[in-house]
């Protein structure tokens, strides 16, 4: 009787969501940030409205774009300021409170103790984004802003506070003291945020030129930007760029622009943070073990190498099924006249570069005489043209 | 059988050793309790036991099984209650026991039918619902205790079971144990409290400076210690020649006054019954008035003190 596994759930997970989610405190933190999203979009989209009224654009889409860009960096800045604190603490605390010996007299593996830490106050930070969704759909009601960008951009958040809780849970184990753990994880993920910002910045203003865009791809928020980007024009969110100062420019810029880049940052952003959660896991899953814990067994290097592996495999091959759309682009990139880097403008600037996409015509279409003309040419997805004629309209 | 053997058991930090060299043989089925001041070792010992840490040099065997090596198996045998111990925040009684059911993968039926076996057990059925935060000291190191049972272990490891407990919780706590003894379990329980041990535990273990300087049953290990006697006296005049008897008398080693009027003391005599008789009779003879002349108890803290070197601050 006393051998036989039944399929059980991880009892950490069960544990943790118990005491996570008892007493309204879970619900009330919840409501709060709901409330201050939702007060954040209206005074985005009053904000918005208010500007258009000036410049004369093209308001629906517009708000809707703003409204949508501005939600998802607030929900960005939410993840990056909660996750630390609910995941740093996680291996610490039972250290700390002296628990985790009685967890370790158990047959309970280690490993299971991580897996279940990290679900659990996984489970807390995904809830607040997918609580989030219903109101970021309030956009499609603006229009400017296609179902496909939605999902990258809560995929791109996802992948980030994976990659956030898992530092956090990595410190966490690597210290065995909560104070420390959740200050070292504070302090990179803001180096992670606007170091490679700061560091674009001094280059470019070294080098009195564009910096090199490669630079920024480890910073969440060039990873979100450029998730967003295709759809999102950077120029349509000249009011938030105050929040990330000049470089939101070089960030969120369109594939073809002022580097040799094909791709879009977050194409470069997503394997670091995933490789990254997935290194820190298996070292976490060793930092966990009581004794023993580089004596790491033949058959242990073998499943890590496999899951590295597949991993680097899985990039590799998501690369080289991508690249027909995105390294094409170079043949059709206007190396002749290459797109002079933009001023940066307070008021919203005349519409003269087009969305972006990065579904630019393949090869054997004609050319289009200039860039306004592109939307005309070609549409592949009904997507977007829907798209397009959003933004023209 | 025995359940727990440890053969030259060693282990240091960082270069000082906290037990050295320890050889225990624990009997199954009894009540073994380590005693010592503390640092003495006995938590690093009990850890060792429980496979928390590892021995520096030494081994360990649980239930005839080397715990290197059956470590896995060994965990479904030990119920092991810290010295410290934390509590869950926000969890309640039962699923407290609920959690740790869960993590020794006992069916669902078995587990809720476990949890209240336990409570029951350890008399914590009425604050099932109760917070685990909110329970007295001695309800939590009860709850503790009920935690190490859910497996159905037949070793015991207890780091001070009753220390910070008021005396009717150590009451309650000694019938608890006694009541798992009678189950047919194997308890090693440490604590530096003497007396909690004399009236409890079949067996002891002396314990210092990482090394088991006595073992045995309390009477063995007071016996084996006390080979000079000490005889109490009590005198009613004539006690300036009592002293010069006492002080002339060879197997006399030490004389302490306890008391001047009347006059009371506490002889060191290393003789043997008659030698003892002569001594009376001397004083008698002398015209020493004796009121009072008997052997003293070898008390438990004194057979402590000495094997420990009178260092109880450790």
């Amino acid at each position: 009787m006393k051998h036989s596994a039944s399929l059980n759930v991880n009892p950490i997970i069960i544990k943790e969501l118990r005491s996570r989610m008892r007493g309204g405190r879970a619900f009330v933190t919840l409501t709060i940030i709901l409330l201050f999203l939702s007060i954040f979009s209206y005074a985005v989209a009053r904000l918005t409205q208010a500007a258009a009224q000036y410049s004369g654009t093209p308001v629906s889409p517009q708000i809707g774009q703003t409204v949508f860009a501005g939600l998802a960096f607030l929900i960005l800045f939410i993840i990056c300021a909660i996750t630390p604190a609910v995941t740093a603490n996680a291996i610490s605390d039972e250290k700390e409170k002296l628990t985790y010996d009685m967890l370790l007299t158990t047959p309970l593996d280690p490993v299971t103790v991580l897996w279940g830490k990290l679900v659990a106050s996984m489970s807390y930070i995904f809830l607040l984004i997918f609580a989030a969704l219903p109101m970021t759909s309030l956009v499609f009601t603006y229009g400017g802003v296609t179902f496909r960008d939605m999902l990258k951009a809560v995929g791109m958040l996802l992948v980030i506070a994976v990659m956030i809780g898992m530092i956090g849970l990595f410190m966490s184990a690597l210290f065995g003291k909560s104070g420390r753990a959740v200050a070292s994880t504070y302090i990179i993920v803001l180096l992670l945020i606007i170091g490679p910002l700061f560091l674009a910045a001094g280059i470019g203003i070294f080098r009195q030129g564009e910096p090199p865009r490669m630079l920024l791809f480890p910073s969440p928020v060039s990873a979100l930007a450029s998730a967003m980007s295709p759809s999102v024009n950077p120029q349509n969110l000249s009011s938030l760029s105050w929040m990330f100062g000049g470089t939101y420019w070089i960030m969120a810029s369109p594939p073809i622009s002022y580097d040799s880049i094909p791709r879009p940052l977050y194409h470069y952003s997503l394997p670091l943070y995933l490789g990254l959660s997935l290194v820190l896991y298996l070292l976490a899953s060793r930092l966990v073990l009581p004794m023993h814990r580089w004596q790491i067994r033949w058959s242990e290097w073998v499943l890590a190498f496999v899951l590295i592996l597949g991993f680097v495999g899985f990039i590799a091959s998501a690369y080289v099924l991508t690249s027909p759309r995105y390294e094409n682009i170079i043949i059709v990139s206007p190396s002749a006249n290459p797109t002079p880097a933009p001023l940066i403008e307070p008021v919203v600037p005349e519409l003269d570069t087009p969305p972006g996409d990065n579904k630019i015509p393949p090869t054997d279409t004609p050319i289009p005489a200039s860039w306004n003309s592109l939307g005309y040419h070609v549409c592949p997805s009904l997507d977007e043209r829907w798209n397009r004629t959003l933004w023209k309209s | 059988m025995i359940a727990i053997t440890t053969r030259n058991l060693t282990r240091s930090f960082n270069g000082v050793s906290a037990v050295n060299d320890l050889s225990l043989k624990i009997q199954a089925g009894t009540l073994y309790g380590l005693i010592g001041p503390n640092g003495a070792g006995k938590t690093t010992t009990l850890r060792m036991l429980a496979g928390l840490i590892e021995p520096t040099s030494g081994e360990i065997r649980i239930n005839e099984l080397r715990n290197r090596d059956y470590w896995r198996e060994l965990q479904w045998q030990i119920g092991y209650m810290p010295d410290f111990y934390g509590v869950y925040e926000d969890m309640l009684v039962w699923e407290y026991l609920d959690f740790f059911a869960r993590c020794y993968r006992l069916a669902p039926e078995r587990r809720k039918q476990v949890t209240e076996e336990l409570l029951d057990l350890v008399d914590l059925a009425e604050k099932r619902e109760a917070y685990v935060h909110t329970l007295s000291r001695g309800m939590r190191q009860r709850l503790c205790l009920a935690h190490a049972l859910v497996h159905d272990p037949n070793i015991l490891l207890l780091d001070e079971p009753a220390s910070g407990l008021d005396p009717r919780a150590r009451v309650e706590m000694r019938e608890l144990l006694r009541e798992l003894r009678d189950m047919g379990k194997t308890i090693l329980l440490s604590s530096h409290i003497l007396s909690e041990l004399a009236e409890l535990c079949d067996t002891v273990g002396i314990i210092d400076h990482g090394q088991l300087v006595a073992s045995g049953s309390i009477e063995e290990i007071q016996k084996r210690i006390s080979q000079t006697r000490r005889l109490v006296l009590r005198l009613l005049d004539n006690k300036f020649i009592a002293q010069e008897i006492l002080q002339s008398n060879q197997h006399v080693s030490s004389i302490s006054v306890l008391a001047e009027e009347p006059f009371t003391a506490e002889v060191r005599f290393s003789g043997g019954e008659a030698d003892a008789a002569n001594l009376l009779e001397n004083l008698v003879g002398s015209g020493v008035r004796v009121a009072l002349f008997g052997e003293a108890n070898a008390n438990l803290e004194d057979v402590f003190l000495h094997l420990t070197g009178g260092d109880e601050s450790g």
